[in-house]
């Protein structure tokens, strides 16, 4: 991993345009700014990896659970018609 | 034309109707064409089939059928893409996990939700990462 230090208000840029900025520095954290185009995405990564699991655990889903938990949805709230 | 899936068997397809999630799913992300599927014995869930892998579906689900007053907010969307809010038609699902053996215990993702612009045929999955929304928020309570 590269390390480099950095003072407050000072910034790193990674490739051409993504500007990662220390903002604010406390007792045990810090805050940083960061631009970056659109389509890069931006986590803290504990959110990231959260869903990432969640993802892979839904994609697992069985056939006759599905069915059987559509009833249990269905009889939960009466049909809206 | 014909896929392949896990769940349903073999399945014809309308091309049309075929999403594209250019950056895929966190966990899944070389997987990028999706289509909706609806069975009448899965309602109100439908089924967000991959095209290119018979194995990976996720079952969905209309986040107001839970939570009326669930919205996403223009700003978070605007972030992450350049589609036209104003012209195109937008939806959201989410994402629900169905533990095998125990749909009693489902859960749904509403920190996470799939949304879909229905006019480019295009959708990301949104994260919000700084909502008050579950990511396992209990659908049966």
């Amino acid at each position: 991993m590269l390390i480099l230090t950095r003072k407050i208000g000072e910034s790193i840029i990674i490739g051409d345009d993504i500007v990662i900025k220390v903002v604010e520095t406390g007792k045990n954290s810090i805050r940083i700014g960061i631009d970056a185009p659109k389509e890069i995405t931006v986590l803290r990564q504990e959110v990231f990896e959260s869903i990432q699991k969640e993802n892979i655990l839904s994609a697992k889903g069985d056939k006759s659970d599905i069915a059987k938990a559509a009833k249990l949805f269905g009889s939960k709230e009466p049909e809206k018609k | 034309m014909k896929i392949n899936t896990r769940q349903f068997g073999k399945i014809e397809i309308d091309e049309q109707k075929i999403i594209n999630i250019p950056l895929g799913i966190p966990g899944f992300r070389d997987r990028k064409r999706y289509v909706f599927l609806q069975k009448e014995e899965t309602k109100p869930f439908l089924l967000f089939q991959c095209m290119d892998d018979a194995n990976l579906s996720f079952v969905v689900l209309d986040p107001v059928k839970i939570l009326p007053e669930y919205t996403i907010e223009k700003k978070d969307l605007e972030k992450v893409v350049s589609w036209d809010l104003e012209k195109d038609e937008i939806s959201c699902f989410v994402i629900v996990t169905i533990p095998n053996g125990n749909p009693e215990k489902m859960t749904a993702n509403f920190m996470a939700p799939l949304v879909i612009n229905n006019k480019r045929k295009e959708g990301l999955q949104l994260i919000l990462q700084n909502s008050s929304y579950s990511h396992q928020y209990q659908l049966l309570k």
